[in-house]
């Protein structure tokens, strides 16, 4: 981790984007207070003592990395030690946080004996057993069916409108959080490269004309000198991303013909969050090179 | 002696400890208490130290603080379903209402013909009137639903309230070219009912199949254990996941394929005939949609 | 802390392990007796009392019934990575260090209660059979006396094995080292001193040198019963108090420094 601040809202889903070894699972065990920071400072709602932060911890619900429980324990005896750990009041908080994960009828059967996705359910289960206000879920969905899935997207929507529960996502399965993350931050080599809104990465996610040339440089020139036009982007691999003559390719496909620019592709569309992702690493990688 | 004395010593610690501790529970609920109070939020309270008593009090203020947090969501939801509710409203008056404005513009235009102009003022009155009868649903729902519809109840006998409707709207079926199928007796045992309110159902019913209708229409009523209307209509409008929809307000089934939705008429028979104390049910078999109501004896 | 303390109290004692070793621990405590009773019939010599000098000889042996106790309220957490589920909830290291131990002398203390009625009762079930001489109460006094000096002895040991269960991850290499810790250094230290006097201060304060003076190594039986049923010297007790909550306190002290900063997978 090099360095990275966060700042959510109350009942939103952030979803925290980034590569295997970014640095998504480092801050998290950070926040939850499993790896010390080597240097620096972690401020957690605020607080910053050892002492605070304890005590703010306690108004987090986690799951990070793969759940963990006592195998020669059921489900209901491993939440049980949980509750009296946390002085949760009434045990009717178990049967509650069971059901909303859909684990109520595991019945006598042994942690040991739980299918991935299962076990994930109840992590799922022991976080919410907290009614925290703030929920870390790392790769939440991994080992879930696609029912589950669909279940698991339904529960957080419902926890983040009605109850005001905020939620960091961090994922690599893209597609998920795109349906599910409000905001968005990515991360890369340790480092927060950009945190936006949903709304935000819509718009520039919008429909473009993308063009794959053989010579981008001739390309750029071409559309800006032959046709006024400044509104593009121009990505890795020849690729060029053009926001305006949406509805007239036609004009700017001869206009780089006659210019001598090799074209291998013409696409009119939108592009989502993977090449989002991808194309701001590259830029990053640009960068810093 | 010693003994003794370390022996109370002992247990005056222990009594000390336990006061604290219990001290402590108070002090952090109170404090948690506060925030929430202040703050809202998803949080419950929570015990600092393992004390029997202490946690059954805080179970039971944990259990008014979800109940408190479910009004709230009710609470939002209800204003979700008002708002939505009203944007409807104002979608469905907003269509005639620019198709008034627009034939008054052609009315008042210097280049139409007098007949013309007399056409558009017709379709002006007229769909002024059916805005009438839109704004009079609306208000006779509102009636309905805050329950200040004043029903007099009396022995009626349906058949007869039938007929006239039937005989009402008997050109616009011909008009239409259904193929009715009608089976009303001549007479009906006497139902506990309001005279007015049965005719309004009857209406909004035949209102209802006479729009939808493809090509055939039923209506029967019976005599039995309680006295049943049926009216039914065949139709390729409708799929077995609108049925518990039906009789709300505006429903639209899927959008694409009817275009409009069913208005307010079937809400109403459904409230009027809830208020008298009948049975209202839906259904749809194959092709065919049927409203059954079930009346009460008088 | 004292909600880590419930839901550990929970755990350990809900656990089929916990149950399974009380149960085996009274049945060794009857096998021994009818052991002994077998030994004795065959000596010729049938003393009930042999059976409790037998049971203080045994008394250092019971950092196996410790490590077992230790093991049971760890349960494995570093195995089984349930320990960020506590860290993530915002237990601090010190409530999660200090808390087992106070479950793991909970236990210790439920234990010995155990193991000294079973020994007793078996003591007095197999050897009052047949031809016998009665118990005295001054022996059945030894005995409980005896007791009660090992527990500090044993509330050091705790401590250490405390250290220790924290300090591997790998539960094999925890009950490896434990097994190395009490068996090997005290006694050799033991043996060192009369080859180098000088080593007889450090020797003074192992734990195995008071168990020593308290219950004797062997030399039991064929004599008689041997310093395991000598009486108790006043000046042992200020030093098994010292020792023991010498060591208690170190290797806790020790510990907890070590788990501090540590990394929880």
């Amino acid at each position: 981790m090099d360095q990275a601040s966060l700042t959510l809202q109350q009942g939103q889903i952030y979803g925290l984007v980034g590569q295997n070894g970014a640095g998504k699972t480092t801050l998290l065990r950070m926040l939850t207070g499993q790896t010390f920071p080597t240097s620096g400072e972690l401020e957690l709602f605020g607080e910053t003592s050892p002492r605070g932060l304890g005590f703010q911890r306690a108004n987090l619900g986690a799951v990070v990395e793969t759940p963990s429980f006592f195998p020669f324990f059921t489900a209901k005896e491993n939440l049980e030690y949980y509750r009296r750990q946390r002085g949760i009041a009434g045990k009717g908080c178990i049967e509650q946080a069971l059901r909303q994960v859909e684990l109520g009828d595991t019945g006598s059967k042994k942690f040991k004996d739980f299918s991935l996705g299962m076990k994930q359910r109840l992590g799922l289960a022991l976080a919410l057993m907290n009614r925290p206000a703030l929920l870390l879920l790392d790769e939440p969905i991994n080992g879930l069916d696609p029912m589950g899935i669909a279940h698991f997207r339904t529960l957080i929507q419902r926890l983040c409108e009605e109850n005001g529960v905020t939620v960091l996502i961090s994922s690599h399965i893209l597609s998920e959080l795109e349906s599910l993350a409000t905001c968005y931050g990515f991360i890369h080599h340790g480092r927060l490269i950009e945190q936006i809104s949903e709304r935000v990465l819509r718009e520039r996610c919008r429909e473009a004309l993308e063009i794959v040339v053989d010579s981008a440089e001739k390309a750029a020139v071409t559309l800006e000198r032959e046709l006024g036009c400044t509104n593009f982007e121009v990505l890795p691999e020849g690729k060029l991303r053009l926001y305006e003559y949406l509805d007239d390719p036609a004009k700017v496909t001869h206009a780089l013909a006659a210019n001598g620019v090799g074209m291998m592709s013409v696409i009119n569309r939108g592009s989502n969050l993977e090449e989002y992702f991808l194309s701001l690493i590259g830029e990053e990688g640009r960068q810093n090179a | 002696m010693i003994a003794a004395v370390v022996l109370l010593g002992a247990l005056a610690a222990l009594f000390a400890a336990l006061f604290f501790l219990q001290r402590a529970n108070l002090r952090k609920a109170r404090q948690e208490l506060a925030r929430i109070n202040r703050e809202g939020g998803n949080g419950r309270l929570r015990l600092a130290s393992p004390d029997r008593e202490m946690e059954a009090i805080i179970e039971a203020i944990n259990q008014t603080l979800d109940q408190r947090q479910a009004e709230g969501i009710q609470h939002v939801l209800a204003e979700k379903e008002l708002r939505r509710q009203i944007a409807n409203i104002s979608h469905d008056l907003r269509t005639p209402l620019t198709s008034i404005i627009g034939y008054l513009q052609l009315a008042q235009d210097g280049r139409t013909t007098p007949e013309e102009r007399a056409h558009a003022m017709e379709v002006v009155g007229a769909r002024t009137r059916s805005l009438q009868t839109l704004i009079g649903g609306f208000y006779e729902l509102s009636r309905l639903d805050a329950n200040e519809y004043d029903l007099h109840l009396a022995a009626v006998d349906l058949s007869v309230i039938l007929s006239a409707q039937l005989a009402a709207f008997y050109d616009d079926f011909t008009g239409k070219r259904l193929k009715m199928h009608v089976e009303v007796p001549e007479h009906l045992p006497a139902v506990w009912a309001d005279a007015d309110a049965a005719q309004r159902i009857f209406a909004n019913l035949l209102q209802n199949i006479l729009r939808y209708a493809h090509s055939e229409v039923w209506v029967t009523a019976r005599a039995g254990a309680v006295v049943t209307t049926v009216f039914a209509n065949d139709t390729q409008l409708l799929e077995k996941e609108d049925i518990p929809h039906i009789f709300e307000r505006f429903y639209t089934g899927d959008q694409t394929r009817s275009g409009h939705n069913t208005g307010l008429g079937l809400a109403i028979v459904k409230r009027l005939a809830e208020q008298m104390g009948c049975e209202v049910a839906a259904s749809l078999e194959g092709d065919r949609f049927a409203i059954s109501i079930r009346w009460k004896n008088s | 802390m004292l909600n880590y303390i419930s839901g550990e109290l929970y755990k350990t004692f809900h656990r089929r392990y916990t149950k399974i070793f009380l149960l085996v621990t009274v049945l060794l405590c009857m096998l021994g007796n009818a052991l002994l009773r077998l030994l004795f019939s065959m000596a010729g010599t049938l003393n009930t009392a042999y059976s409790f000098y037998f049971g203080i000889m045994l008394m250092p042996m019971c950092f196996a019934l410790l490590t077992i106790i230790v093991d049971a309220v760890f349960s494995d957490e570093y195995k089984h990575g349930t320990l960020k589920n506590a860290v993530s909830f915002g237990v601090s290291r010190g409530e999660i260090y200090f808390g087992k131990l106070i479950v793991e002398i909970v236990l210790m203390l439920i234990t010995i209660l155990v193991v000294v009625a079973a020994w007793s009762a078996g003591a007095v079930l197999f050897t009052q059979l047949g031809p016998h001489t009665a118990v005295q109460w001054e022996e059945i006094r030894l005995f409980l006396e005896k007791t009660a000096l090992s527990v500090p002895l044993w509330l050091g040991m705790l401590g250490v094995l405390n250290l220790l269960v924290f300090a591997f991850r790998s539960n094999t290499l925890f009950g490896f080292s434990a097994m190395l810790v009490f068996t090997f250094p005290g006694p050799v230290l033991g043996l060192l001193v009369n080859v180098e006097p000088a080593l007889g201060a450090v020797y003074q304060l192992t734990l195995s040198r008071q168990f020593e003076q308290l219950t004797g190594g062997a030399g039991f039986m064929l004599g008689g019963p041997g310093p395991a049923a000598r009486p108790v010297q006043p000046e042992i007790i200020p030093w098994c108090l010292l020792a023991g909550m010498g060591w208690f306190v170190l290797s806790s002290a020790a510990g907890y420094l070590l788990f501090r900063r540590r990394e929880i997978k």
